[in-house]
């Protein structure tokens, strides 16, 4: 049993969380979304709210939204929300808790050819926080409108644009030039996660830029044993991620790298 | 007390102060609005 869960414990984890996230199973036959009150609270991960299946708020899109009315109401609830998922969870979320994540780890085991980072991708890690504060930030206060949410998520043009307009014949009719550059955007996301691993996560994901400010100090983190380990850089080598050290900005604290220490020292 | 320990616990303290104005102030009926909704921005319409 508890190789089975060393095993596949992340990855049940994974599928778990996004089936509760869209478990309004009903909403995916009629093509509606939910309208119940579990819609009070924001899930963890990055999961659109306009998905027929979703049963909570998205903290993104719900970010934005508060923020486009920000000059008349500031947005206590979100904000603390946001802040007790990161203080609580840090990147916890991204590698445990996000079904973007997920199926961008399903799509990395397509057979092909990989690129793995390097310095370059170091640099383009830096991309997510241009996101977070330009789109999700700025862009809603100065324009008025998510600009995250409109021009760039693929949680929102999957699960809402496709999934809902397969059976929604009224938003079907709607689509148009938006949806045609969002379908885009996606299909470049979707390639580039074929060859690079979790290359959304990894250089465009507001979300977990945001998440990764607490990642050092949160409840939930992974710790080095400093008088356990030897320094021979096992743990950066085998992580797919950007980071120098482990639970970094960019570790999104999957627990792989504690296979490849010899020492035991990772917590 | 060590600074990352000091660090978690204010973030978590405004975190809840936050939650609870919000929550007293109602405003987490406008989240709750804007996710029962369809939103168009979200989904490539406008």
């Amino acid at each position: 049993m508890k190789k089975f869960v060393d095993k596949h414990g992340r990855r049940l984890t994974q599928v778990v969380t996004a089936v509760l996230y869209n478990c309004n199973i009903t909403g995916f036959a009629k093509g509606e979304i939910y309208q119940g009150k579990l819609k009070n609270a924001c899930v963890p991960g990055l999961n659109c709210y306009s998905c027929p299946g979703a049963v909570g708020a998205c903290p993104m899109g719900s970010l934005q939204s508060a923020l486009v009315t920000s000059r008349y109401r500031f947005p206590y609830y979100i904000l603390g929300m946001l802040l007790l998922m990161g203080v609580l969870l840090g990147r916890f979320v991204c590698g445990f808790m996000c079904p973007v994540g997920l199926v961008q780890e399903l799509l990395y085991k397509i057979p092909g050819k990989k690129l793995k980072k390097s310095k370059v991708t170091r640099v383009l890690s830096y991309g997510k926080y241009v996101v977070l504060v330009a789109l999700v930030v700025m862009f809603p206060i100065f324009l008025r409108k998510p600009g995250f949410c409109k021009y760039v998520c693929p949680a929102g043009t999957f699960e809402g644009g496709v999934l809902l307009g397969i059976t929604n014949t009224s938003v079907r009719a709607m689509l148009g030039r938006l949806f045609t550059w969002k379908m885009v955007v996606l299909v470049i996301i979707v390639v580039s996660a074929v060859s690079i691993y979790r290359s959304f996560c990894r250089f465009i994901c507001p979300l977990g830029a945001f998440y990764s400010l607490f990642n050092r100090f949160s409840f939930v983190r992974m710790v080095v044993d400093e008088s356990k380990c030897n320094h021979c850089g096992a743990c950066r080598k085998f992580c797919r991620m950007d980071i120098k050290t482990v639970g970094d900005r960019e570790c999104i604290q999957c627990r792989e790298c504690k296979k490849v220490c010899s020492q035991n020292a990772i917590s | 007390m060590s600074k990352e320990k000091f660090a978690r616990f204010t973030v978590l303290g405004i975190a809840l102060v936050l939650i609870g104005v919000g929550v007293y102030t109602g405003e987490f009926v406008s989240v709750y609005r804007k996710a029962s909704m369809i939103c168009f921005e979200c989904i490539g319409i406008g």
